[in-house]
């Protein structure tokens, strides 16, 4: 990196953290640091939640899938605007109705104790993992680059989020993911600019798509329907609503984002935001991947993009086999470009199959798609815009694991330490458990960075994870809104039977991770339903469970 | 904790036209992306 482009870098980050701290400088209450006093416009929390969904993970890992597998991963958003409707017309208004400061807290009320605890302590388990990947990611963006240890760069942002999430609470972490969203979204723009810009006179976008479209990288919808395909359109519709209404619905680290509206009207407002610009954003991003694929086609791509890799094969064979490879698919573009017919397109993808197999042997089978888009911007992008892209990474890095590491402190909080631990003390006492919560999630965080090693490609590991558990969390809720016979016992071994399914489907390895959300929220639902009937007729002398009001033990606030 | 009758009825209560707009919204955003998808066989 050159001068400019640390200026670019440390005024972006510095000043964004600033102006978090400074609209949080009034925090003082429980209640405002966790909630921001319910109290935020819509649009800071409809670009908070955005922020928190789009990681550093979303830039460098989505652009890298699109340039090695195509588009077709934004089918895995066709099921968020359902999710957002759902969440907006059911779950948002039960939660502000029920004055919870978590969505766990909601199944106390709802159900017992001993649910509230195990959904809350499968929520720690897998936000904190996630945590870990979030932070890992933008440490991929160092070791390329400056060839910086990773482990010391995951301190160095775990320490920056660590201080203004501690400082600032809910209201810092918010006012920061706003700005960073909006520095992601000029960046975005910036890339897919230079990107096209980058391409040899002469070609141009409309040849860009073309030649994009003939190697299968422009595949945004497919149906063709199979059960271990990740994306296509049937996995994306359903799969991807279970997914979005488990996470926005049930995850902590977003409902926290839509408590802190002014009313309901504004998480509405915000959730149906997120409902109509994501899949455009994500269209974007994946065009960028896309448009770099093409820009390698006319300059020669490294044997491998992970720079660590390139000194085992320089001057071999499979060099040499690289090189041909390049020459070979650029004739075909360009014969491509000048005919415009079906055996030209036929022939330019051959190319580029023949291109894929030789990658794939230089790799050794190693997934370097994380690396693609960085080396992309640092080695091609003008001075001052390297600053500018890195700065959105970080951003994205730091406001994604800030909500998580603030959720993960206020469940910490709320469903263990104030439930279980100390059930009355003051306001200041929580306040201060708080901060000491968000400081233990977040060094927690920065160790757990290290299991993201070798995990391949980032954006699924995360998903995939996520998956795991978001199946179980999601049926517990809906067995709470629309089940009222359905009580508590049934709930929580509806849960473990719930995760029990999944893990199983998991471990026979023949079904896409999108269905894992399917198959746990109906296995919890059957589950808690069929309990609850069978206890109900069974003991007709014993009053049944009852899905009505069960206020909690009183706590203080 | 059974959820209040006026949460839940009517169904979407006032912004089911709102609801409606961004199910038509997806709908025709997946068609576009179908038909870029489809637009560049020669």
């Amino acid at each position: 990196m050159r001068i400019l482009d640390w200026v670019v870098l440390v005024l972006t980050i510095g000043s964004i953290v600033f102006y978090g701290l400074w609209k949080s400088r009034k925090t003082s209450t429980v209640a405002g640091y966790l909630l921001a006093d319910r109290s935020l416009p819509w649009y800071a929390v409809a670009l908070s939640i955005m922020a928190t969904q789009a990681s550093a993970i979303t830039f460098i890992s989505t652009t890298g899938q699109a340039y090695a597998d195509g588009m077709r991963f934004i089918q895995f958003y066709f099921g968020l605007p359902i999710a957002m409707i759902l969440v907006s017309a059911f779950f948002a208004p039960r939660f502000r109705n029920a004055n919870v400061f978590t969505a766990y807290e909601y199944l106390e009320k709802r159900f017992d104790a001993k649910t509230r605890a195990l959904v809350s302590l499968i929520f720690l388990i897998q936000r904190g993992l996630a945590c870990g990947m979030v932070l890992y990611a933008p440490a991929v963006v160092l070791t390329v680059i400056l060839g910086w240890n990773d482990q010391l760069t995951t301190i160095l942002m775990g320490g920056i989020v660590i201080l203004y999430t501690v400082l600032g609470g809910i209201r810092a972490v918010t006012w920061t993911d706003f700005q960073q969203m909006l520095i992601m979204l000029v960046g975005l723009f910036t890339a897919i600019f230079i990107a096209v810009q980058q391409l040899p006179e002469g070609i141009g976008f409309a040849d860009a798509l073309l030649l994009a479209a003939s190697a299968g990288k422009l595949n945004a919808v497919t149906t063709n329907f199979d059960w271990y395909d990740r994306y296509n359109l049937f996995s994306g519709v359903i799969g991807g609503t279970f997914l979005a209404l488990a996470y926005f619905g049930c995850d902590q680290s977003q409902v926290q984002r839509y408590l802190t509206g002014k009313d309901l009207q504004q998480s509405r407002v915000s959730l149906l935001f997120n409902a109509v610009a994501k899949i455009p954003m994500q269209f974007f991003i994946l065009l960028t991947g896309a448009m770099v694929f093409v820009f390698y086609i006319f300059t020669a791509p490294p044997v491998t993009f992970h720079s660590g890799n390139l000194k085992n094969v320089a001057g071999t064979a499979i060099e040499q086999k690289h090189n041909d490879a390049v020459a070979a698919r650029q004739r075909a573009a360009m014969e491509l470009l000048k005919n415009r017919d079906a055996a030209h397109q036929e022939s330019f993808l051959a190319s580029q199959k023949h291109m894929d197999a030789v990658h794939k042997e230089a790799t050794s089978g190693f997934n370097d798609t994380n690396y693609v888009f960085l080396t992309f911007v640092t080695q091609h992008l003008p001075a001052g815009f390297v600053g500018l892209v890195i700065a959105v990474i970080f951003g994205a890095a730091m406001s994604t694991s800030s909500g998580e590491i603030n959720s993960l402190a206020t469940v910490t909080m709320v469903d263990f330490y104030q439930r279980f631990v100390r059930r009355e003390s003051s306001d200041n006492h929580y306040l201060w458990f708080s901060r000491l919560a968000t400081v233990f999630w977040g060094i927690y965080a920065i160790a757990s960075a290290q299991l993201a090693r070798g995990l391949g490609s980032l954006v699924e590991a995360v998903n995939m994870l996520g998956s795991l558990f978001y199946g179980g969390l999601l049926g517990v809720f809906l067995l709470a809104f629309f089940f009222p016979r359905v009580g508590g016992t049934a709930a929580f071994i509806g849960v473990l039977a719930g995760e029990a399914a999944i893990f199983y489907t998991h471990s026979t390895g023949k079904v896409g991770f999108l269905w894992y959300n399917v198959i746990g929220c109906g296995v919890v639902v059957l589950t808690g339903v069929l309990l609850s009937t069978f206890w109900q007729s069974a003991s007709s002398s014993h009053p049944p469970e009852s899905g009505d009001l069960q206020p909690p033990p009183a706590q203080t606030r | 904790m059974r959820p209040p009758e006026s949460e839940s009825a009517p169904f979407f209560g006032s912004w089911k036209r709102i609801y409606l707009s961004v199910v038509i919204y997806l709908i025709v955003l997946i068609a576009a992306l179908a038909l870029f998808t489809a637009s560049f066989r020669l």
